[in-house]
């Protein structure tokens, strides 16, 4: 339960660290525990070919428990198509993606989401005509019991869990800054905005793997800064695993552990940041030119 | 006391926080009372855009949060109205009304189910196409058998009695659909809060988002089609005591199916109530402008559907709703304007790189 010391207009008194300690212990409640060792998400020799045009050729990758790893490439690389391949999308041709030890090659991203693998997209994927809250509580819906009846009647374990999972998103609108909008339509917010509705919905689910697919596309500067900053915080703060596409080369370097270079379907390099930085082939291929990343 | 108020705490965001309270007194006083001041004639019109809606509230789940489409509702309505009514009858079953009314709504669901297992994995024009050719089988098998649908011969329906209570009049048989569609609203309005109720709804709005949050989007749309069939099928149970007797099946031939699908279309997919306003509006329209002249319910749906498309899917309610929220909303973005807790020192902070990266 949030306690809360407030202003007789009802603004909370208490310092920002000492409420986001507390968001962070709910959140931290509320999801599953986090995986601390080895790879929770593993692709072995995958292909992907969509008629004439191969996509991936034998890619393997691995990421890591609570790493961020960043998956990156020029345009056309191959790196969205690999996204889908790890979440359920698309079925490869041949190779094999694990996840938390199970495989999960032919598996259905709903069936991936309940072992903890959820997802952000390119462009928002967010329900603009709903408010914030409900945007975010759709990614708290496998937390939630209840069939249809018991959910819809709020019966007192439907309603215990949804009144947890309502508290989760509160603690989430606050880590991300979206605390006085939840009753304002996700339509009507900046896309600034929209992008940390999709962050913080992904996280709800119960989330011990998070892709986040260019989540700054779209935004200026500072602003991708902050979202960044605040997935960092929030990957180090809960010990998530995340994999992030990203085309800022700078962040990337930056903020992940461990990084895979695609280039036209193909894996050129692997390796932490300082040996990727100074693979040539990164350069030639990502840069088309000769200098540092 | 304290466990009643605990209880009823559970159900309080059930009403809008766009809506006033007074809207909700007027709309149950007016719904109430109109029985009591108006002629038998209005009231049984009354009575009929209510069963209207309730069929068109189906759709409204099914197109409107299911991101579905069918046009063999008004098929389903009219199986509904020839398999109750030929069980209420005397010369067909002779069961009580629940019961017979039961039976009609199970046949509305499975014929519902049948279509939902393919349409699932179909898209669009498929689904139209498909449910279009349900219509017409159902027209040119249901609808033509004489047995079910009474043929030439004049069928008689008693109208139901529950608890000691008759409903024969057209006045006590308002206030029981009435009722029937105040608990429909209720219940979808639960529905529509609940976690069942969102996913659908994201399901219709994103399906690969909902499935990469462990929503499976066949899942639910083969539920928005079960809950269209069901309602499909309490308004056609509704629909035989209400007449007394079979109805024309002209009344459920597929450019009825059209005239159902304009009512959610035109009131939008928000707003329940807005679409018992446009029933009510379809449906009293023709009567209330006939001293004037020929206004057909379907010219009124035909304008419907393209109106509301053309204002999208938020339709008349939506507008409405806009107008009622964009104060409060504007009032919050301003406040989160000003509060920014979590906002990054953008010069001081680790990741300082990225700022100067995008900046480039």
């Amino acid at each position: 339960m949030i306690t809360q010391r407030t202003s007789p207009d009802g603004v909370d008194l208490r310092a920002p660290e000492e409420r986001r300690a507390e968001a962070l212990a709910i959140l931290e409640d509320h999801l599953p525990e986090q995986v601390k060792s080895g790879a929770v998400l593993e692709a072995r020799n995958v292909s992907k070919a969509f008629g004439g045009l191969q996509a991936l050729s034998d890619i393997s990758l691995q990421v890591g428990a609570a790493q961020t790893t960043g998956l990156i490439g020029p345009n056309g690389a191959g790196k969205s198509t690999m996204f889908d391949v790890l979440n359920g999308f698309t079925i490869p041709d041949t190779g094999t993606v694990s996840a938390f030890g199970q495989d999960v090659t032919r598996s259905s991203p709903w069936v991936r989401a309940k072992l903890g693998m959820s997802r952000t997209f390119q462009a928002n994927h967010i329900a603009m005509n709903m408010s914030v809250e409900e945007n975010l509580l759709i990614g708290a819906h496998l937390c939630l019991e209840g069939g249809l009846f018991q959910a819809a009647l709020r019966t007192p374990k439907a309603y215990s869990t949804e009144r947890s999972a309502r508290e989760a998103v509160r603690a989430v609108g606050y880590l991300l800054d979206l605390e006085p909008l939840m009753t304002v339509r996700a339509g009507v917010l900046d896309f600034g905005s929209q992008r940390r509705i999709e962050i913080g919905r992904s996280l709800l689910g119960g989330a011990r793997l998070v892709l986040l697919d260019e989540a700054t596309a779209g935004l200026d500067a500072v602003e991708a800064h902050g979202l960044l900053e605040l997935v960092k915080r929030l990957q180090i703060d809960l010990g998530l695993a995340v994999l992030i596409i990203e085309h800022h080369v700078r962040s990337v370097m930056n903020m992940c552990d461990m990084i895979y270079v695609l280039d036209q379907g193909t894996l050129i390099c692997s390796g932490p940041p300082s040996v990727v930085r100074n693979d040539p082939q990164v350069r030639e291929a990502y840069l088309g030119e000769e200098r540092s990343v | 006391m304290n466990q009643i108020k605990s209880i009823l705490s559970r159900y309080t965001d059930a009403f809008s926080p766009n809506v006033p309270w007074w809207a909700y007194v007027v709309a149950a006083a007016v719904a109430i009372g109109w029985a009591g001041v108006v002629s038998t004639t209005w009231v049984f019109l009354g009575t009929a855009a209510f069963i209207t809606s309730i069929a068109a509230l189906g759709l409204l789940v099914l197109v409107g949060w299911g991101g579905e489409v069918s046009l063999a509702h008004a098929a389903l309505v009219g199986t509904a109205v020839y398999i109750s009514g030929y069980a209420m009858r005397n010369d067909g079953f002779g069961w009580p009304f629940l019961a017979a009314g039961l039976l009609g709504l199970v046949v509305a669901v499975g014929l519902s189910a049948l279509v939902s297992l393919p349409t699932a994995k179909l898209s669009g024009i498929y689904v139209m196409v498909l449910t279009l050719g349900l219509q017409v089988t159902i027209e040119r098998t249901i609808f033509t058998n004489s047995k079910l649908s009474g043929g030439v011969e004049s069928r008689y329906v008693t109208r139901p009695r529950f608890l000691g209570i008759s409903f024969d009049s057209d006045r006590a048989y308002y206030y029981l659909v009435l009722a029937v569609l105040v608990l429909t609203i209720a219940a979808l309005t639960l529905f529509r809060r609940s976690r069942h109720g969102r996913a659908l709804l994201f399901v219709g709005t994103d399906r690969r988002a909902a499935a990469a949050m462990g929503i499976s989007p066949y899942r639910y749309k083969i539920l928005a089609f079960l809950i269209a069939g069901a309602l499909a099928g309490i308004a056609g149970a509704l629909t035989t005591p209400l007449y007394r007797s079979p109805p024309t099946s002209l009344q459920y031939i597929s450019v009825q199916s059209l005239f159902l699908l304009a009512i959610p279309v035109t009131a939008g997919f928000e707003s329940l109530v807005g679409v018992v306003v446009v029933a009510l509006v379809f449906t009293m329209t023709p009567h209330a402008a006939a001293s004037i002249g020929e206004v057909s319910p379907l010219i009124l749906a035909g304008a419907g559907l393209t109106i509301g498309t053309y204002i999208g899917p938020g339709g008349f309610s939506g507008v409405l709703l806009d107008f009622l929220r964009s104060k409060r909303e504007s009032a919050l973005l301003g406040m989160a304007r000003e509060e920014n807790p979590n906002e990054v020192d953008v010069e001081s902070t680790p990741l300082t790189g990225v700022a100067q990266e995008h900046a480039r």
